[in-house]
């Protein structure tokens, strides 16, 4: 295993998670390997493309480069939007599964509510 | 006359606004961003962004798209976040009930050729590839550890009557256990029913057996689709359907069809086939990606 391209890519650990690097690396799968390592303050990617990567990937370490940190991107975009809503997806989750699932057939405002068993399984 | 409240009546514009849980996926120059019960729409980047930004405000046209996307709340929008739990508890309802269908595939030998098969057949001559007696039993009981008070045991091959024995066999222990433990069992066999003889015919009439089989179109196609030796699977299948149907009543016995890229040009001559024999429903199924399909390229 292992291409023509040995790339390092460094984060500062301060203010990049490990968990959307290490997504991010997982999402690289089937392009390029991403052995991720921690000197000091920072995160270490190193990446090494994958002998059946696309033409494109395996001439330009830049687009790797570019491919990659767009992956981490969208992770912490991912991240910090699963934060932000973490609260009222388990309001939710609660509602539809757990300890808040609807039973009566009024809401606290007063509209009407359809009792759950009135939704055939699938 | 009563009129219309006002558009301020309908919505609190002021209270904040708030995002929903959501997935994206970059699709090119644009995201497809999906809500907790899989609704989704396609965004640009400056959408998205104005959207995780919660820059949006009612008439702007994003706002609206995200709000009928379910993406998007204000603080006191209760209604929304118990709709969003109803349609998820719809969603997921399956995970309250264990499956009642258990599929049993006795054999994995085949006298058809057919290219897009799942299974990978083997040839008919190697009795290694059915399943025993005790692999038998032992299926049977987990069957029965499901809490359903009602399965359905499918046999599916390969050819299931090929290994018809074994076929009668678990559907009398099957019976047999299901009275014991107060149960109902259902039984269906997937055939191409190349091999239905008047003895399968007469026990499944005995024992309630439901015969399902492929019906991919008119003969040409059917047999383009499902060759076999001497090439007259259409012949046999409606011959088979005819006989099961005379014996067991007609609503005993369904077919279904494989689309294939051969069945793309001639839906009406397929649902017409389907008229002919007799058959009051129809079952479309894709051609599943595993086995021979895969490796003949027939996908």
């Amino acid at each position: 295993m292992g291409g023509a391209t040995d790339l390092a890519v460094e984060f500062d650990a301060g203010v990049q998670s490990l968990g959307a690097l290490q997504a991010a690396a997982y999402r690289l799968i089937g392009t390029a390997t991403c052995q991720i390592d921690q000197v000091s303050d920072r995160f270490v990617c190193r990446l090494t493309l994958v002998n059946n990567s696309t033409k494109k990937m395996s001439s330009d370490s830049e687009t790797l480069r570019t491919h990659f940190l767009n992956l981490v991107t969208d992770e912490n975009l991912r991240e910090r939007i699963a934060a932000r809503t973490e609260g009222v997806r388990n309001v939710i989750l609660s509602l539809a599964f757990g300890s808040l699932q609807i039973h009566r057939t009024t809401v606290p405002d007063g509209q009407p509510w359809v009792h759950d068993d009135s939704f055939p399984a699938r | 006359m009563t009129r219309f409240q006002p558009a301020e009546s309908f919505h609190s514009a002021d209270e904040t606004l708030q995002l929903l849980p959501l997935r994206f996926e970059r699709a090119g120059k644009h995201y497809l961003v999906s809500n907790i019960v899989g609704d989704f729409v396609r965004l640009s980047d400056d959408e998205m962004t104005r959207l995780v930004d919660l820059h949006v405000c009612p008439g702007d046209g994003l706002y609206e798209k995200a709000y009928a996307a379910h993406l998007i709340t204000r603080m006191d929008q209760k209604s929304q976040r118990q709709l969003l739990a109803m349609r998820l508890r719809s969603r997921m309802a399956y995970l309250r009930q264990p499956t009642p269908l258990h599929i049993f595939v006795v054999t994995l030998r085949c006298e058809h050729s057919c290219p897009y098969c799942q299974v990978s057949r083997q040839s008919t001559d190697r009795s290694k590839f059915d399943m025993n007696e005790e692999t038998a039993r032992r299926a049977l009981d987990i069957a029965f550890e499901s809490p359903s008070s009602r399965i359905k045991i499918e046999f599916q091959g390969g050819e299931p009557l090929l290994n018809f024995p074994l076929i009668s066999s678990i559907v009398l222990a099957a019976k047999t256990k299901a009275s014991t433990v107060g149960r109902k069992v259902d039984f269906v066999v997937a055939s191409n029913l190349a091999l239905l003889d008047d003895a399968v015919l007469a026990f499944c009439k005995a024992n309630d057996v439901l015969l399902s089989t492929s019906l991919d179109g008119p003969a040409d196609l059917h047999n383009k689709n499902r060759p076999r030796p001497g090439g007259n699977s259409h012949e046999l299948a409606t011959r088979g359907i005819r006989r099961a149907q005379k014996v067991l009543g007609s609503d005993r016995v369904g077919a279904l069809m494989t689309t294939t890229e051969a069945s793309l040009d001639r839906v009406e001559e397929i649902v017409d086939e389907y008229l002919r024999l007799d058959l009051d429903g129809i079952f479309i199924r894709p051609l599943s990606p595993y086995g021979f399909a895969v490796k003949t390229k027939a996908i």
